[in-house]
This record gives structure tokens, C-alpha cells and sequence, in this order.
């Protein structure tokens, strides 16, 4: 066992310094815990991190810094988080969101694979297939934690996935990683929103989902990231030579009846899966999931799809119109959501109150 | 609280417990000790476990003392944490003896093969 010494031994002058510095940087750690919480408990767990630091010690343990920040923005969100309807609403997300994320990772990697055959010399970046790959993994075992209720795993792991999400969107900004910018974008917002959600449901007891329910939501999962194979069946190739060619793809405009079934598949499939929980929890996950839908909706049909005319490499250009909604759609479709449910909510109490008085 | 089995951190911090009040500190040393080294609490983990267990009714804040200008606070057993204990050590042993049982029946077979 590592040695260990308290820090209230008198370790002479020179430790002290030491000592000092590590008592900073802890308190710097707590302060990711809300006000309140500081002030009931942070003498008393600075006391337990510098007792468990080795002497002459400047800095915490990574492991330890760590679960301080995760604990404490767990216990910000568990504020906000109070209710058990939002608890497991979160621990819902933190198994959707993971597994989308997983599903992209996977789909983002296979498309170019579509264009392979078609173009003579064109060869998918090695690291393009290693990141896709360590990012799906990464997420399922993500996911796989919420379902084993394994909180905290599962707070981490979404944690740094989000942060490995948000590397790969800034050096798709950047240009190293042209043609995932519009993918990219999207899955850093679905990432924070899982991380957020694994830290909000810190505290929720129960599995929300039952495991027919995540079946369903994988088999969803399944088909985005499958959606390419099925894609390249439809695809027609006209060679490309240096002065051009063509590339039929059926599924790819909003005219592909095959795109469009498994993208009702994929919501028929959610849509069970969120059946299968209680009813104020299905309420909250369907505010927060209808304007996805919709916005994606709006991407495939309303933009004709993200993906440009051609060969899909390069950065995607949208219109100041199409970010504006983008961006704005899904907002207020979560405000416009949450409000209305306040609004349902508050009804269906009004009622239970009059029969129960009645 | 659920009556779901208690995870192995609290059940162990409960455990330490069951020997009188302590302090966190004290808490993670007793934890490690009990686990046989493979228990090691986090700070963070260690506290949101003791607000979980203080929420639930199975501990409660024994006292709080100041030690060099720190507060240091001790928690100690409720009678319904004494109960959640025993409860879930009579389960434990129960599963240890079904385990056993079911080893004792096929180390006999093994041995046969």
C-alpha cells in the first residue's frame, strides 16, 4: 500500500510549501461544487483529500482531480436534478445519447467508403478509421455503463468523450479533418448534452430503461451506423475520371424511398423504446427528442440533405439561413417543449387535486 | 432508500461505521482496510455516498469537531442503518452459503473427472 501521511504532522518547514500548494489547488478543485455545498462540507473533504496526498506532494492525483470535478458538477447538475422525473429523464439520455454517438462515429467513418469504388486512387485516411472506431467503442462502453447503473464509470466516460468530441471539432474547423465539420457540429451539441445528462443522473437509483426498451434503441443505433452498407447497394457508379463523372445515389436526395423508410424505422423504433417508461419520464425524453427529429428532419428534406453535390469531402457550406436554423429550431423546440409541459403538467396536478378533493 | 443490494463502497462504509463514529479520513483508511486493500475511496465519491446514506436515514452527523482551524465532521449508524446492515449482511451470507453449497457439490464431480 502507498504511503501516506496526514498533513496536520508536523513535516518541518520545507513541506510546507508543498503543503500549501496542494491545499490551493484542492480548493481550487472545490470550487466546481455549488456555494452551498462548499460551505457545509469543504473544510471537511479538504481534510480527506490532503490526508490521503503523500507528503511533499504539490499536485492532486489526476484520478483524484478528476472525480472533484466530475463529483462536483455532478452535484451542481444533481441541483438542477432534484427530481426523480428529471433523474432518470437524464439516466434516459445518457443511454440514448452514447449510443447515437457511437452510431455516427461508425457512419461517419463508412461513408466515404461509398465512394471508393468510384474513384480511382481514393483512399479513406487511416486515422479517419482508427478515431471512428475508438469513438464508437468508446461511447458503447459509455452507454453500456449507464445501463449497468454504473454512474459514475459512465459520468467519465461521457466527460472525456465530450472533450474527444469537441478535439475533433475543433480540428475539423481547423481544416485537418475536412468533411466531418456539419457531422462534427452536431455530435459535440449530442455529446455535451450526454455528458450533462450522465452527470445529472449521478444520483437516479433506478434503470429508467428496461433492456428490451435498449435493444430497441440500439437496433435504431444500428441502422444509422449501418445505413452506408445498405447505401452502397443502391449506389451507381459512372467512373470518375480527371475531367469529371457521376455518382447515382437514390438514397442520398429526398427522393431515396429506402432512406426515408429506415428513417421512420429509426423513429418508429424510439418511439418504442420511450414508450416503455414511466409516463413523466417518456414526457421529458419526448421534448427533448422531438426537435432531434425534427431538426434532422428538416437537414434531409428541407436542405435536401448535409451532404453537398459531389464528392462529400471538403468543409460543408451552409447559408446564414440554414445555421439559423439549425441552430434555432432546436432551441425552441426545447423551450417551446419544456414550457408546455409545465403548462400539461400543471393541469394534470390541478386535476388530481380536484378529483382527490371531489 | 430502495431495498436494492447495497453496492460494495456502501455497504463497507457502513461496515466502518458499525465499529462507532468516524470521520471521513478515517472513513477511507477503514474502508481500504476492511476491503483488504482494493476498496480506496475517492473524496468526491466518498461524499456523495455519505449524502446519499444521510438522505436515506442510515447515517446521521454524529458531531463535528475543529481540528488546526478545520472542521472535521463525524457520522455515525441510525438504528435504521443498523437494520440496512444486518439486512444486507444476512443476504451476503446467505448468497456465500448457496455459493459454497453449490462448489461443495461440484469439486466431487471435478475430482471424478
Amino acid at each position: 500500500m502507498r504511503r501516506r501521511n496526514t498533513p496536520h504532522t508536523n513535516g518541518g518547514a520545507r513541506r510546507e510549501p508543498a503543503t500549501e500548494a496542494l491545499e490551493r489547488r484542492y480548493r481550487r478543485l472545490l470550487a466546481w461544487y455549488p456555494a452551498a455545498y462548499r460551505a457545509a462540507n469543504a473544510d471537511d473533504m479538504l481534510g480527506v483529500a490532503l490526508a490521503r496526498s503523500g507528503s511533499g506532494q504539490r499536485w492532486p492525483e489526476p484520478g483524484e482531480a478528476v472525480n472533484l470535478i466530475v463529483s462536483g458538477v455532478g452535484e451542481r447538475l444533481g441541483g438542477m436534478l432534484r427530481q426523480p422525473d428529471q433523474r432518470d429523464t437524464a439516466a434516459v439520455l445518457a443511454i440514448a445519447g452514447p449510443l447515437l454517438l457511437a452510431a455516427a462515429a461508425v457512419r461517419t467513418m463508412a461513408s466515404p467508403f461509398l465512394f471508393v469504388p468510384a474513384i480511382a486512387g481514393l483512399v479513406v485516411p487511416e486515422q479517419t478509421v482508427v478515431t471512428a472506431i475508438a469513438l464508437a467503442v468508446w461511447w458503447t462502453l459509455v452507454a453500456l455503463a449507464g445501463m449497468l447503473r454504473w454512474r459514475r464509470v459512465a459520468a467519465t466516460g461521457a466527460c472525456l468523450g465530450l472533450a474527444g468530441q469537441v478535439v475533433m471539432l475543433v480540428l475539423a474547423v481547423s481544416g485537418s479533418a475536412g468533411g466531418s465539420l456539419m457531422v462534427a457540429y452536431w455530435q459535440a451539441v449530442v455529446a455535451l448534452v450526454t455528458a450533462a445528462s450522465a452527470l445529472g443522473s449521478l444520483r437516479s437509483p433506478g434503470r429508467p430503461l428496461s433492456w428490451r426498451a435498449v435493444t430497441a434503441l440500439a437496433a435504431a443505433a444500428a441502422i444509422v451506423a449501418g445505413w452506408p452498407a445498405v447505401e452502397v447497394a443502391f449506389v451507381r457508379y459512372t467512373p470518375i475520371t480527371a475531367r469529371g463523372g457521376a455518382i447515382s445515389d437514390p438514397l442520398a436526395a429526398s427522393g431515396g424511398w429506402l432512406g426515408d423508410g429506415l428513417f421512420v424505422g429509426i423513429l418508429i423504433l424510439v418511439i418504442a423504446a420511450i414508450a416503455a417508461v414511466r409516463p413523466a419520464v417518456r414526457r421529458r425524453t419526448a421534448v427533448l427528442l422531438l426537435p432531434a427529429f425534427v431538426t434532422t428532419a428538416l437537414a434531409c428534406w428541407g436542405f435536401r440533405g448535409f451532404r453537398p453535390t459531389g464528392i462529400p469531402f471538403g468543409p460543408l457550406v451552409l447559408t446564414s439561413f440554414q445555421w439559423q436554423a439549425l441552430v434555432l429550431v432546436p432551441v425552441i423546440g426545447v423551450v417551446a417543449g419544456f414550457t408546455a409541459l409545465r403548462l400539461y403538467e400543471r393541469l394534470l396536478r390541478r386535476r388530481e387535486s380536484e378529483r382527490a378533493a371531489g | 432508500m430502495s431495498e436494492q443490494p447495497l453496492r460494495e463502497p456502501a455497504f463497507l462504509v457502513l461496515t466502518a461505521l458499525a465499529g462507532g463514529p468516524m470521520h471521513g479520513y478515517a472513513l477511507v483508511e477503514d474502508v481500504l482496510r476492511l476491503s483488504d486493500g482494493q476498496v480506496r475511496l475517492h473524496t468526491g465519491t466518498l461524499y456523495a455516498m455519505l449524502d446519499r446514506l444521510r438522505e436515506a436515514g442510515l447515517i446521521v452527523v454524529d458531531r463535528e469537531e475543529i481540528v488546526e482551524s478545520r472542521l472535521r465532521r463525524y457520522y455515525a449508524l441510525t438504528d435504521a442503518g443498523i437494520a440496512r446492515l444486518a439486512a444486507e449482511t444476512e443476504r451476503m451470507r446467505r448468497n456465500a452459503n448457496a455459493a459454497a453449497s453449490q462448489l461443495r457439490r461440484l469439486r466431487p464431480a471435478a475430482g471424478a473427472t
